[in-house]
């Protein structure tokens, strides 16, 4: 039998409960183990300790995207967040900050889901022939290369809550979004451009981001979206004074 | 199911005081903030040019008030913010534009080694400028 003492990590968990008035903070004790992420730590809780406590998980290998949460106050994938890093504790794990919360670790995701679909994210053809799917479209590496980075993006919404701006304006279309949108304007196979100009270049698009960048040094994926939406505000400033001073350049 | 709400979600936001909660946000609010003195500072040389323009009194009464202790602690501070601007922005600019060769983006290096050699450049002849002319 072992007698050796356990390392023991405390957890300070988020809790809400949808017919609370407030949120509060519940300690739980975990043994540490050094192979532990703090999705581990949670499950730990949820198995043995309180049944109750809910959140999102689902591939444990930072693919799905729907670990994420705050873990002592940074943006994380918990199924990325080693236990070893934040010794000796306590280990305080809230849900994402920038979204509502539906209970728990669990955020409404409903918002995001809009702004994501306002940006049509897939490939848009003028002939119509998205759902053709016997058409072949060929693309060089470096066509694909142009966009490949913009394309990891899991979804996993660490950007949101890392940016200041999704915090302060609701309508903010938001990092992840905004990639995307530059992800299919920069694909060759697309020619959905125009169709998502309006959006991208409204107020609550491209210009509303003050480059903070943090989104980009919070994403799990290197997608940078910081860098998309700046890239995107470039296009967008050239295509204006083209539009401006040579309008006989602009297809209507 | 009726369709009722049976959730109240909490928002919960980085708050007012956001900028306060890391070095790396601290940091892009500084940036931000060198706009306001940049653009003073730009204010005062407009009005320093048309008083240049002005019947002598009046020019040197202005240089009397740029030359008041709580001016000077401005411009230095602004100088401050306008060294910090400069050197966050050109950094950034990698991640501004993306030029590629053959597929492959060039190494950022590329794009902020000539910002900061034509700025060294630029500086050194208006050095060299007010020095000619305070010499001649
Ligand atoms: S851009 Fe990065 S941080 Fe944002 S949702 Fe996509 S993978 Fe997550
Ligand atoms: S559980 Fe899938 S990304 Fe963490």
């Amino acid at each position: 039998m072992s007698t050796a003492i356990e390392t023991m990590v405390k957890f300070e968990v988020f809790r809400y409960q949808p017919d609370w008035d407030e949120p509060t903070y519940q300690v739980y004790d975990v043994p540490y183990r050094e192979d532990w992420v703090v999705l581990d730590a949670l499950n730990y809780i949820k198995d043995t300790i309180d049944g109750s406590l809910t959140y999102r998980w689902s591939c444990r290998m930072g693919v799905c995207g729907s670990c994420g949460a705050m873990v002592n106050g940074y943006p994380k994938l918990t199924c990325a967040a080693f236990l070893s890093e934040y010794l000796p504790g306590p280990i305080r794990v809230e849900p994402l900050v920038n979204f509502n919360v539906e209970r728990d670790l669990v955020t409404d995701l409903e918002g995001f889901m809009e702004k994501l679909e306002s940006v049509q994210p897939w490939i848009i053809r003028e002939d119509g022939a998205t759902d053709d799917l016997k058409s072949e479209y060929l693309q060089t590496p470096s066509q694909h290369a142009a966009y490949q980075q913009f394309s990891m993006c899991i979804n996993c919404l660490l950007c949101y809550a890392a940016c200041p701006v999704s915090s302060h304006s609701e309508e903010f279309i938001g990092p992840a979004a905004l990639a995307l949108a530059q992800r299919y304007n920069l694909d060759t196979r697309d020619e959905g451009v125009e169709q998502r100009r309006d959006v991208i270049l409204k107020d609550e698009g491209i210009w509303e981001c003050s480059f903070v960048g943090e989104c980009s040094a919070v994403c799990p994926k290197h997608v940078d979206p910081a860098g998309a939406i700046q890239q995107a505000k470039m296009t967008g400033a050239i295509d204006y004074y083209r539009r401006l001073l040579m309008p006989w350049t602009v297809k209507s | 199911m009726d369709g009722e709400v049976l959730t109240q979600p909490t928002f919960r936001s980085l708050g007012w005081t956001w900028w306060t909660r890391r070095p790396s946000y601290l940091l892009v609010f500084l940036r931000e903030t060198s706009s306001v003195f940049i653009a003073v500072q730009v204010v005062l040389v407009l009005v320093l040019l048309h008083k240049a323009g002005q019947p002598a009194a009046d020019y040197q009464a202005y240089l009397d008030f740029l030359w008041n202790p709580g001016m000077v602690v401005f411009h230095v501070v602004s100088i401050a913010f306008a060294l910090l601007h400069t050197y966050t922005w050109f950094n950034l600019m990698p991640q501004t534009v993306a030029i590629r060769i053959r597929g492959r983006r060039i190494p950022g290096l590329l794009l902020v080694a000539p910002q900061f050699g034509g700025w060294a450049v630029v500086t050194g002849l208006i050095i060299a400028w007010v020095w000619w002319v305070g010499a001649g």
